[in-house]
């Protein structure tokens, strides 16, 4: 589920529920459409609750072709985004703040 | 191995490179041959000068060579135009590349000069002027080119590619600390397009990866990734090459793709042998006409069991009648082995193929374990001398004939041995052809170079230590010897100039040419000269050869006109004592008009002879076998004396000898048979009068200590078998003794009569 909302010039995203092969493709227009709807973009990934290797993929799509001149962030990444981030130390390819859940620092 | 043994490797091998370099443009500019094969062998030599350069760090030659690489890649396009402007300028990028090897690598500078750099970039610039390649559209045009067939600059030209970023990081800055690392595979991970939806997710696999052990490095590679459009969110586009610190055999981590191996390109490289270990590896094996597959084996990157698997599929394929493809390609296909380390292999191969065709295999040797080997062998060589002498006077049979086997046998080692050492004169005289080109431009002289007998073999000191020489003497042709285009028109000669090197073995030494169809030498000139300079008195009557020889006499110069080329008359005598150190001789013989040859007399080696032992009182002699004709009893009733010469007539011929009595002075009472040895060196015949003969006898040189650096007349000692010690007669300098003695003698009286 894919949701944005532009104030100010910034596209603020939020994605919702599964990132995986099963929901890509419902995923891909909405979230393009949210990306190139202004041109600072903030996606918030506190709500995904699955990423898979497709998830991640749309990821790095839009990150890799972003309309000229955009900027994209990828915020409040949830614990199973940070993981799939960390596994595949794509954190400087994103180059956004990770915030560290109290999870991994507690257990 | 070190990373300094690794720099030397990379400096000889880019000097080589260079070389060929050199000679590629030569060909091509003289339009000889196949010009694609020679823009090949060119390219090649340059990339593999930068890629090795990378590998190493030195980022100046990349960044030059890179730009020479391109417009040698547009080139061989046939999207540049060849024509002689282009073909300077790539000459001009050569000599500024050999001047960044030898100051980065060879002087140990982290970087050249700015003053080399700006150098650099000038020549650059000329060559993209040359290849009609404007200042800014280069990069990018050179680039947009590169990247649409799949050329070998295709990877880097595409900077942004993630994993070189990764390689970076894989080796490091310093390949040493790399090296002390702990063991890590490297996987790279192309799953197959469909593997999504086959419910095989690469994130999966690298969590069971994190089980068999630890995953240090992940690099997503995101190239294929298309554009938003074709974009299908089911599709896999993402490759990913994992760094795994791991126990696991290679079997498990096979076992672990075993699933999507059919439709992906998996290749596992096993721990210990890191990429650049494998390209390293592979280039520097022994060379040996190894197939492609026990190279990657040999080199850990393939398992027994993928070699055999691949063997067998082509196998199958040439059988079915189909063209068996080349292994490289197979295994490629297969994923059994990274791209980069099969072209290596490849790579290897075909230079190895093309070594032999071109002058059998080649090893390179440490010269000084060389140099163990054949002092050792020299040892034997005296040992078993000695055992042939106690042999014999023991006087039993079978450990007489056992010895005469074994000396037979240390006699072929000791050929072997030398022959090791003896390498084939035609690469020096191929540096040649560029001397000449240059120096014909800048003379404005048009001269063919001819070479001859490059396949004359002497001895590897020899052969660099006569580069100098060479290169005086052809310099001074060119200079001296070769006549303006006018002049030579004028005279009914061609308009081309010839200067020739030629190389042959002569009586155990080995003869080097030089020689012009120029003027020749004037020897009026020369006389006055000399006569001017006290050399000869003017009234002395000399022959013209010996005139001519005069030239070779410190401080003589019959330039007219000093140019940068020749000098000033700092030339030949230098070159005379040059080859003198050597232990050669050389004599110039001239025709006015039709030119003039200098000719090198060298010793083949310096280690060990053939040689002949004679006795003096109780002295030992050894004679080198090659330079003795005959051996004749000396008749008193012969000899002749005439003026202080002495002569006899040996067969109606006038031979002047020399006593080895008389010449160290060694006192012992007449016996009553002396026998002369009759030894020549070029055209000059001596006769040497000794009072026993002991027969051949094989002698290795050990040279005399520093002390006696200023003796005359002998060359070396040896060590008889009975541990004795041998003089080594030093034909060359008995002979020209005998002469200028006479020579001296006449001059002389000359000068009293005057």
């Amino acid at each position: 589920m894919v949701s944005y909302q532009v104030v100010e010039n910034v596209s603020r995203v939020l994605i919702e529920g599964d990132m995986t092969i099963y929901t890509a493709s419902e995923i891909k227009t909405p979230l393009w459409e949210a990306v190139q709807a202004a041109p600072v973009v903030e996606v918030d990934l506190s709500q995904v609750a699955e990423l898979d290797s497709a998830g991640l993929q749309l990821l790095v799509l839009i990150k890799k072709h972003l309309p000229d001149g955009s900027k994209v962030t990828f915020v409040n990444h949830s614990q199973v985004v940070i993981d799939v981030i960390e596994l595949m130390q794509l954190a400087a390819y994103f180059n956004d703040p990770l915030v560290l859940s109290g999870r991994s620092t507690l257990n | 191995m070190n990373l300094d043994s690794a720099l030397q490797t990379y400096l000889e091998e880019s000097r080589e490179l260079l070389v060929d370099i050199d000679q590629g443009l030569l060909a091509l500019e003289a339009d000889e041959g196949d010009t694609a094969e020679h823009l090949n062998a060119i390219f090649r030599a340059a990339h593999t000068i930068k890629g090795s350069a990378g590998l190493f760090g030195l980022n100046d030659i990349v960044s030059f060579t890179h730009v020479v690489e391109n417009v040698l890649d547009l080139m061989r396009e046939g999207k540049v135009t060849i024509h002689s402007d282009l073909i300077s300028a790539l000459f001009r990028c050569r000599d500024c590349l050999a001047e960044l090897v030898e100051t980065v690598v060879a002087a140990g500078e982290s970087e050249a000069s700015s003053e080399l750099k700006a150098q650099c970039d000038q020549a650059n610039q000329a060559l993209k002027k040359a290849a009609g390649l404007s200042d800014e559209e280069t990069p990018s045009a050179v680039a947009a080119v590169e990247v649409e067939p799949q050329t070998e600059l295709s990877d880097e030209a595409n900077g942004d590619n993630p994993f070189n970023d990764y390689l970076v990081g894989f080796f490091g800055e310093n390949l040493e600390s790399t090296r002390a690392q702990t063991p890590r595979w490297h996987l790279s991970l192309r799953f197959g397009p469909n593997s999504l939806r086959d419910g095989m997710d690469p994130l999966s696999f690298l969590r069971f990866l994190q089980t068999l052990g630890e995953i240090e490095n992940v690099i997503v590679v995101d190239t294929d990734l298309p554009a938003i459009d074709d974009f299908d969110p089911e599709t896999l586009y993402l490759g990913y090459e994992v760094g795994l610190y791991s126990q696991a055999s290679k079997e498990a981590l096979e076992d672990v793709f075993e699933f999507v191996w059919e439709d992906s390109q998996i290749h596992i490289i096993p721990p210990k042998s890191l990429l650049s270990d494998y390209i390293r590896l592979i280039k520097e094996a022994p060379e040996a006409d190894q197939r492609l597959g026990e190279i990657l084996v040999a080199c850990g990157s393939l398992t027994q069991r993928e070699l055999d698997a691949t063997l067998a599929a082509q196998k199958a394929i040439s059988e079915q009648g189909g063209n068996a493809r080349p292994l490289g390609e197979m295994l490629v296909e297969q994923g059994h082995t990274a791209k980069p380390v099969v072209e290596a292999a490849v790579e290897k191969q075909t230079e190895v193929r093309e070594k032999v065709g071109r002058e059998q295999q080649s090893i390179r040797v440490d010269a000084r374990r060389l140099d163990e080997l054949i002092n050792l062998v020299g040892e034997l060589v005296t040992l078993g001398a000695g055992a042939v002498l106690n042999a014999r006077a023991s006087g039993d049979a079978n450990v007489i004939e056992s010895m005469s086997n074994l000396t037979g046998l240390v006699e072929e080692v000791r050929e072997s041995a030398l022959r090791l050492r003896m390498v084939p004169i035609g690469n020096t005289f191929e540096r040649f052809k560029r001397v000449v080109r240059d120096l014909s431009i800048e003379l404005d002289k048009r001269i063919q170079l001819r070479l001859e007998g490059g396949d004359t073999e002497l001895d590897k000191t020899v052969v660099e230590k006569i580069n100098d020489p060479l290169m005086h003497l052809v310099r001074n042709a060119i200079d001296h010897g070769i006549e303006p285009e006018s002049q030579r028109l004028a005279n009914g000669k061609p308009a081309e100039g010839t200067v020739r090197l030629n190389a042959y073995h002569d009586s155990g030494s080995i003869v080097i040419e030089v020689s012009d169809d120029g003027g020749g030498l004037n020897a009026e000139r020369i006389r006055a000269k000399a006569v001017e300079k006290g050399l000869i008195a003017e009234s002395q009557v000399l022959e013209d050869h010996e005139l001519y020889n005069l030239i070779f006499e410190p401080g003589f110069s019959t330039a007219e006109k000093v140019t940068n080329v020749s000098g000033r008359g700092v030339g030949m005598d230098v070159v005379r004592s040059n080859i003198e150190e050597l232990g050669g001789r050389i004599q110039v013989d001239s025709r006015a008009g039709s030119g003039s040859v200098f000719r090198i007399n060298m010793p083949l080696t310096l280690a060990i002879i053939d040689g002949f032992l004679v006795q003096v009182g109780e002295s030992y002699f050894v004679i080198p076998l090659e330079s003795i004709l005959e051996c004749v009893e000396l008749d008193r009733s012969q000899i002749q004396v005439e003026s202080n010469r002495r002569y006899i007539n040996l067969r109606e011929e006038v031979l002047p000898f020399i006593s080895l009595h008389d010449l160290f002075g060694i006192s012992s009472q007449k016996i009553e048979r002396e026998n002369i040895v009759v030894v020549r060196s070029g055209h000059q015949k001596v006769g040497l009068v000794v009072d026993q003969l002991h027969g051949e006898f094989q002698t290795v040189i050990k040279p005399l200590g520093p002390i006696f650096n200023q003796l005359s007349g002998i060359s070396g000692s040896t060590i008889m078998g009975n541990g004795g010690v041998a003089l080594i007669v030093d034909v060359n300098a008995l002979i020209s003794r005998v002469i200028s003695r006479e020579y001296q003698t006449v001059s002389g009286r000359l000068k009293v009569y005057q």
